[in-house]
């Protein structure tokens, strides 16, 4: 059941275009890290996956659902199974942790309920479960802002688990943090590819990362993709194509 | 250049001399009016007595019990008679004659109380609208007794007698004036008042505010024109002072505090409509895009993302309108719409400044608390 | 929360409902107080037990209990606005028709004489002059069905018709409620029905058995000239510019009194000697009190010092003004930049020479802006002083108001919804430009 980008092609109201023609097929149960400046439409390949961003042609099949045809309902089937983390956590800051957790579940649970804020039991202990797998289960009852940036995207993480993701996306989740809590986060999503066979699509910024995660590299470059292959076959030239000429090559 | 700019300030103060001599003339400001005698009168009596707002007075009490004495006597003396009422009673002859004394006995008054005698006369042809006699004064004493004797007057004889009244005047306790009890009556109808035109209001701004927000509602052309309609009639309807409406409106449903709170309703959901919807515009759309992420549909997106968001902010306005309501709702009663304006008015009309006073210093306690509250209240639930 | 906030809210709204409960006297707010009582407890035991709280059927209750008293102190009657619709739609209609203009007319009249009641059997009357007019019948009283029809008409002119009875008292003939105007048809006829109203006058009733001469007039109504403005558009014009003036003078005074009164309650300058501090609290208390005291109250009061008029309503603006430009003036010193200050004191100044030259230069541009904001306020202030006999467009509002006057009442308020939004314009741009 892979995932089929096909020609996949964005271009913004105002004229600017973020991805040209891309196409690639990710097997289940690999790492993918996507690479690539700033505004080179890393972010924009990630959200026209679970379609936060309508692409403007090509298509994204995934377990042979079209899903750039998919219904605004079937849509919502489809999402309720992508895992999505962002740079900003995107938390509800005001909410507890436990109600920003729950809510990875609103694909699932009744909607009418859900508006009255009413979860069932079940749903509360798989929270909690998650919440303990990525070690912040005495934090439950505590308001989002009150945590610091790596708590944060953990829960940012405990929301994703709750939707038993089968594909995860990741848009920059350690751009924001400290690199040494970079490290933290990547585990668990690591943990999340290696033990549950989660595919995970992963842009990052830090090449020491993608040697150390990824299995497999995809470089962008003004939303063209350039490079497609094993994170050691990186080397200066490719590294310059994929960065620009006057980028120099630190870490990994 | 630098000419030219001269020439410039020199026209704008001309014209700003002008602006205020104009205005001078039209406001009429005389500043002798604040001094002339009567005014000056008038203003140290108003500000004494708000200096002294009633709120204790004495409980007052009054006896009076009449008995007819016929003048004079038909046929020779006839013992006295005890006239026997629920509580005082009066031992006196029930006819005398001209130029005599009689003995006046009185039991059951309030002891210690001021006791005044007079004769009441009916109508009659000598005197067409009746009339009054003082008798004579004294006290009772401690057991509420009295004893005076009472000379017959030359008069009592021509209009052949008249009743005997005896009445006892005291001051009793201090007690919560009614002004007071009144007051604190229409201050809490103020609050509630102030209280129901939030509520409503925040109940209609709410959903307006979507209709309002740039963010939410300014897409496709029909939506653009609802969003400018929305911002429009906020605006316009802003700008006209609830007590205008509150005058419109306590036409329209009659007068009272129902009217107040119409017109509260509606100066509130335009001024909130608009902080909200400002509000709207200003939220993270990080939350919305994550929890779209997860499958949501389009009311669990606002209900977990958007709401979340803006209940906080919401809340923080909500209390501060209800307290510019509460201000606003002790005038709202001079045109008719309730709360304790309209007693003040009544009371100052009635040049009863001490009880004005009461209510002035009511409003400015309530006002202060008002203020005060929502001030903390807005810090604790940033 | 924390369990003191938890029971200060418990407390809080414990005393509240008992307060209501002993107010109102009504057994179902004792009812309310129980019920808030055992809601509570059964949280507090929750809590206790190691559950998740659960507070919202004792915040339900509260709730009813404080908005039902409410609903019931503020008389709500949620039909009155729709049964008593009736008393509204006027004021509808009117603002879609506000009394602007007004157009010179002429007026040409025929006079039919009418007898009232009628006495002997009614027979058609005719008038002849320029034109000619026939009425169906020559007496009638109150109810009865009447035609006129007329010929020889000039075409373009309204056609009113008046009753006036014998003491002349004149009233407009109304068809549904609405004043009845027809014009004639090109060939010059028209032809209507309308039923005679009561005109009779109190105390002049003619004796049983006769009659008194009432008259039917027929105007020909022509338009000489152009638009113009009409008496209520003027008199708006005029009495918003009094509102302007009013609010004009009103703030300029409060800043000129404010500016110096504002240092005198700023902490920072006030502190240390006794003296100095007592003067900062008095001055913090008596503006705190005069502020809460809405304009409208010192209008009334002021009416009752001054006498009515603009004087009144300005010093009424003014004082309010003072307190709270003296309040928000004192605030914006207490926050300026302390470093001025202390350099100018190290150089030996005095205190006034402090202010002249570190805190003044710092606080003119935010005094500017407070001072402009106060004027947009006093502006819509000064639209509804004259409620209390302050002047301005609010004491000719009130009247017609009072008077059901409502397409005046609509020139009124449109015309204060303009200069207010005009005004609201131009101070936001101005202190857009000073901050």
């Amino acid at each position: 059941m892979p995932l089929i980008v096909d020609r996949l092609t964005k271009i913004y109201p105002d004229g600017t275009r973020a991805l040209h023609e891309v196409s690639f097929t990710v097997e289940d149960g690999e790492f993918v890290a996507i690479i690539g400046l700033s505004r080179a439409g890393k972010s924009t390949l990630l959200r026209c996956i679970n379609r936060l961003i309508e692409p403007t042609s090509g298509r994204v099949i995934w377990n042979g659902i079209d899903i750039t045809a998919a219904s605004p309902r079937e849509l919502r089937r489809i999402r309720r199974q992508i895992g999505m983390i962002f740079q900003q956590f995107n938390l509800v800051k005001r909410a507890t942790v436990l109600t920003n957790v729950l809510t990875g579940r609103l694909g699932y649970v009744n909607p009418w309920l859900s508006l009255l804020g009413y979860f069932p039991p079940s749903e509360v202990q798989r929270a909690m479960q998650a919440l303990e797998r990525v070690g912040l289960a005495d934090l439950a009852d505590k308001r989002a802002d009150e945590l610091s940036g790596g708590q944060q995207q953990r829960v940012g993480i405990a929301r994703a688990l709750m939707q038993e993701p089968r594909l995860l996306l990741a848009d920059e989740p350690v751009a924001s943090l400290d690199p040494v809590l970079a490290h933290s986060i990547l585990r668990y999503i690591e943990e999340l590819n290696r033990k549950d066979g989660v595919t995970v699509l992963c842009s990052l910024h830090f090449l020491d990362l993608v040697h150390r995660y990824a299995t497999r590299v995809i470089g962008l470059k003004d939303g063209i993709k350039v490079f497609d292959g094993r994170p050691d076959e990186i080397d200066d030239r490719r590294f310059k194509e994929i960065y620009g000429q006057e980028a120099e090559r630190i870490g990994g | 250049m630098y000419r030219h700019r001269r020439w410039l300030q020199i026209i704008g103060a001309l014209l700003a001399l002008g602006i205020y001599a104009g205005s001078w003339h039209v406001v009429g400001i005389d500043l002798r009016k604040l001094v002339e005698p009567q005014a000056a009168r008038r203003a140290q009596e108003i500000f004494t007595a708000f200096l002294t707002p009633e709120i204790l007075v004495p409980e007052r009490g009054i006896q009076r019990v009449e008995v007819p004495v016929r003048v004079p006597c038909e046929s020779g003396n006839i013992p006295e008679t005890a006239e026997v009422g629920e509580g005082p009673r009066l031992f006196l002859p029930p006819c005398a004659s001209p130029g005599t004394q009689i003995r006046i006995r009185g039991e059951g008054f309030r002891p210690g109380s001021e006791l005044v005698l007079r004769w009441v006369f009916a109508p009659s042809p000598q005197l067409p609208l009746g009339g009054e006699l003082l008798a004579g004064r004294t006290r009772t004493d401690a057991a509420g007794h009295f004893e005076l004797d009472v000379e017959i007057r030359p008069l009592l004889a021509q209009e052949g007698g008249a009743r005997l009244q005896a009445e006892a005047r005291w001051e009793g306790r201090w007690q919560i004036s009614p002004a007071l009890t009144r007051t604190m009556e229409l201050t809490l109808q103020t609050i509630f008042l102030a209280l129901m035109a939030t509520t409503l209001a925040t109940g209609v701004a709410a959903p307006l505010s979507f209709l309002a927000a740039r963010n939410i509602t300014a897409r496709g052309p029909v939506g653009t024109a609802v969003y400018y309609l929305t911002r429009t009639i906020f605006n316009v309807v802003r700008s006209i002072e609830p007590l205008v409406v509150a005058a419109i409106f306590a036409t329209w449903v009659g007068f009272g505090p129902f009217a107040g709170v119409l017109a509260l309703t509606v100066a509130t959901v335009v001024n909130l409509g608009k902080l909200f919807s400002e509000v709207i515009e200003t939220i993270d759309p990080g939350p919305v895009e994550a929890i779209t992420a997860t499958g949501a549909n389009t009311l669990q997106v606002i209900r977990y993302a958007v709401i979340p968001q803006i209940t906080l902010p919401f809340l923080a306005f909500i209390i501060y309108h209800w307290d510019i309501n509460v201000r606003i709702s002790t005038v709202v009663g001079f045109v008719g719409g309730g709360g304790i304006g309209y007693q003040l008015k009544l009371w100052i009309d009635q040049t009863d400044y001490h009880k004005a006073g009461t209510a002035v210093w009511a409003i400015i306690a309530v006002v202060s608390a008002m203020d005060y509250v929502s001030a903390r209240l807005r810090e604790t639930i940033r | 929360m924390g369990l003191r906030t938890l029971a200060g809210i418990w407390l809080g709204v414990s005393l509240t409902l008992v307060g209501l409960a002993l107010w109102r006297g009504h057994p179902w707010l004792w009812i309310s107080v129980g019920l808030w009582w055992i809601g509570t407890g059964y949280d507090a035991w929750r809590r206790f037990k190691g559950r998740r709280p659960r507070l919202w059927p004792a915040t339900l209750i509260a709730l009813i209990a404080i908005y039902g008293v409410g609903w019931e102190v503020t008389e709500i009657h949620p039909l009155a606005p729709f049964q008593r619709f009736d008393k509204m739609r006027p004021y509808l209609i009117a603002l879609t028709q506000p009394d602007l203009l007004t157009y010179p007319t002429e007026r040409q009249v025929y006079r039919i004489p009418v007898e009232v009641p009628c006495t002997h059997p009614p027979s058609p009357r005719e008038i002849r002059e320029e034109a000619q007019v026939w009425l169906s019948a020559d007496c009638a009283q109150a109810g009865d069905l009447l035609t006129l029809q007329g010929e020889g008409f000039p075409a373009g002119p309204s056609l009113e018709l008046w009753w006036v009875n014998p003491i002349g008292e004149r009233q407009r003939i109304l068809q549904e409620g609405r004043p009845l105007s027809l014009q004639a048809d090109a060939s010059g006829r028209f032809r209507t029905a309308f039923i005679a109203p009561r005109a009779v006058p109190l105390g002049f009733e003619p004796p049983p058995g006769q009659s008194q001469t009432h008259f039917l007039e027929l105007h020909v109504v022509r338009v000489i000239g152009g638009p113009r403005p009409s008496e209520a558009l003027l008199e708006v014009a005029e009495k918003m510019g009094e509102t302007v003036a009013i609010a004009l003078l009103a703030t300029t005074f409060a800043v000129l009194i404010a500016a110096p009164l504002s240092f005198l309650a700023a902490r920072n300058l006030m502190g240390g000697s006794l003296p100095a501090r007592a003067i900062y609290y008095a001055m913090r208390g008596f503006f705190n009190i005069v502020r809460s005291v809405e304009p409208l109250i010192f209008g009334i009061v002021f009416v009752v010092w001054v006498g009515l008029g603009s004087f009144a309503g300005m010093l009424a603006l003014m004082v309010h003004s003072i307190a709270a430009l003296g309040k928000l003036f004192s605030e914006v010193i207490e926050h300026i930049d302390p470093g001025p200050v202390e350099a100018l004191m190290a150089t030996g100044a005095n205190r006034l020479q402090v202010i002249r030259y570190a805190v003044v230069p710092q606080v003119v541009p935010e005094f500017v802006s407070f001072a402009v904001y106060r004027w947009d306020i006093n502006v819509r202030m000064s639209t509804i002083i004259g409620f209390v006999g302050g002047g301005g467009i609010g004491f000719r509002l009130s009247e017609w108001i009072r008077l059901s006057a409502y397409r005046q009442v609509a020139t009124a308020v449109i015309g204060i919804a303009l200069v207010v939004m005009a005004l609201d314009y131009v101070s936001a741009q101005v202190r857009r430009r000073i901050v």
